[in-house]
């Protein structure tokens, strides 16, 4: 009885990871799946179409104001979805400039577009902490190491 | 894919938000296939289902389906269940996915008087289609007559050369039936549904959306609202406690309750700010300063855009709008106690 559903089930997961696979150039990932993209000299932060993906429908984003100072590796603030919630993790060390006033009242639209739906802007970070992130062709590779 | 009782199920085909709208709006079509069906038959049915259960059986009329739960000694509950009455000696029973071994070996514990109980959960395929066109979409692509199937009643029809089991009952709040049969029909019937319901607006949705709308209908859970320990009372369910010349089960415990009052019981909140409330968060009272409980269930609410859930409070803090407050992960959300549905779907307006 589970015939049919199963090829369902698979088809869903190729179209999946296909899509989860198309990685932007000129952005920077975490192993968990943020990005770090430079932007006129400030640095944007958000999360992964894989991450989105993961999540599902988000529903709420709990991200710090201008002047948080943030540590790499460290839980900046969270992201819900209706089935998780899950911890987000500066990429490199900096400044907040701004959070994302917009996103963070309709968060929906990082489902819709996860690389265009920034969550912070960062000043004062070091640009060569960039080269300790995984470039899009890394990240890619990443992702296939997932599945 | 999550396991879910040794089935494999999902959680959602595209998006919970988009499946539970559909419910919401349209229609969307469940597998729940996992539920449990057990049958009661022989002259003392009645008699042995009104010991173990709390509410009214002997009230029932043939083709009735009726909510009730079945109870341990001390008046706590094994599941909560549909009854179905095929006939005053013949009840089809249907009970939780997790629950319908544990309801069984309590059936045949406490049979009496030659009352024969049978497990048929592996026989059964079962399908609900919910929504507020739930009626027009089944009635259209299976040409049946159901438009005047009333609200908690069913009817065994033909389909296909198969026997259909169809109940317009459901777990969403909206309108809408729930259908039984063997495996093979319903497997097709999911099929056909799917396929000429689509036009509609019918979506298949999975269990991430069954949990979101049963929340906003306030429909318990077992292991959830629903426990070995609380009485129906408790758990907030007391419109389902009957008193009976027979006492059946705990029947001075839980008469107490409803009499008397409980020290507590399940009621819903919603969170006066962002964020999602999740099973095992902590409330606190208004002021910060008691521990009260526990998020029993608790989910974003994609009607209202909130957080919601439900807790089990101590009497005096479950009048409705009274505040407390729920611990989530680093930071304390108001939040005020609500009572009763969180949204009035379209169940039970037609033919009610």
């Amino acid at each position: 009885m589970f015939w049919k559903r199963a090829a369902d089930r698979i088809a869903a997961k190729e179209s999946h990871y296909s899509m989860a696979h198309q990685v932007p150039e000129g952005y920077f990932f975490t192993e968990k799946h943020e990005w770090a993209r430079e932007v006129d000299g400030l640095l944007w932060i958000g999360i992964s179409e894989y991450a989105q993906d993961s999540l599902g429908d988000i529903v709420y984003l709990d991200v710090p104001g201008a002047g948080t100072s943030l540590t790499a590796g460290d839980s900046f603030g969270n992201i819900e979805s209706v089935k998780a919630v899950e911890d987000l993790y500066a990429p490199v060390s900096g400044t907040v400039t701004e959070s994302n006033d917009s996103v963070k009242s309709s968060p929906e639209q990082i489902n819709k577009d996860a690389y265009g739906s920034w969550l912070i802007k960062l000043k004062d970070y070091n640009a060569g902490d960039l080269s300790k992130l995984m470039n899009a062709a890394a990240y890619s590779d990443f992702l296939k190491s997932l599945e | 894919m999550v396991p879910f009782a040794g089935w494999d199920m999902p959680v959602q085909y595209t998006s919970i938000i988009q499946e539970h709208q559909a419910v919401r709006g349209a229609a969307g079509l469940f597998d729940v296939s996992h539920m449990g069906e057990i049958t009661v038959q022989g002259p003392k049915s009645l008699d042995f289902l009104e010991f173990l259960t709390c509410n009214a059986v002997n009230a029932m009329h043939d083709g009735q389906v009726q909510y009730n739960v079945v109870l341990n000694e001390n008046g706590g509950l094994v599941d909560d269940i549909t009854i179905y009455r095929v006939a005053a000696d013949d009840f089809f029973i249907v009970s939780n996915a997790s629950n319908y071994e544990a309801v069984t070996r309590h059936f045949e514990k406490n049979a009496r008087d030659g009352v024969k109980i049978e497990n048929q959960s592996d026989r059964w395929h079962q399908l609900a289609i919910q929504g507020p066109l739930a009626e027009k979409i089944f009635t259209k692509v299976t040409g049946l007559r159901l438009n005047d199937l009333a609200y908690f009643t069913y009817r065994d029809v033909e389909y296909n050369n198969a026997r259909l089991r169809v109940s317009r009952t459901g777990y969403s709040g909206e309108d809408g039936f729930e259908i039984y049969s063997d495996v093979a029909s319903g497997v097709a019937l999911w099929d056909t549904l799917l396929d000429a319901g689509r036009a509609d607006g019918l979506l298949p949705a999975g269990l991430g959306a069954r949990d979101t709308l049963r929340l906003e209908a306030m429909y318990p859970l077992y292991g959830h609202e629903l426990n070995t320990d609380w009485t129906p009372i408790q758990s907030g369910i007391g419109w389902i406690v009957k008193e009976k010349t027979n006492p059946y089960f705990g029947y001075d415990r839980i008469q107490d309750h409803k009499r008397n009052g409980a020290p507590g019981r399940v009621v819903g909140f919603i969170l006066d700010e962002g964020g999602v409330p999740r099973d095992g968060y902590r409330v606190l009272s208004g002021d910060g300063a008691n521990e009260l409980g526990t998020v029993l269930s608790g989910s974003h609410s994609p009607t209202l855009g909130k957080g919601i859930g439900t807790v089990y409070l101590p009497t005096e803090h479950t009048a409705a709008g009274t505040r407390i407050q729920v611990e989530l992960r680093n930071r304390l959300v108001p939040a005020a106690v609500h009572r009763g549905p969180f949204v009035k779907g379209s169940a039970g307006k037609k033919n009610g």
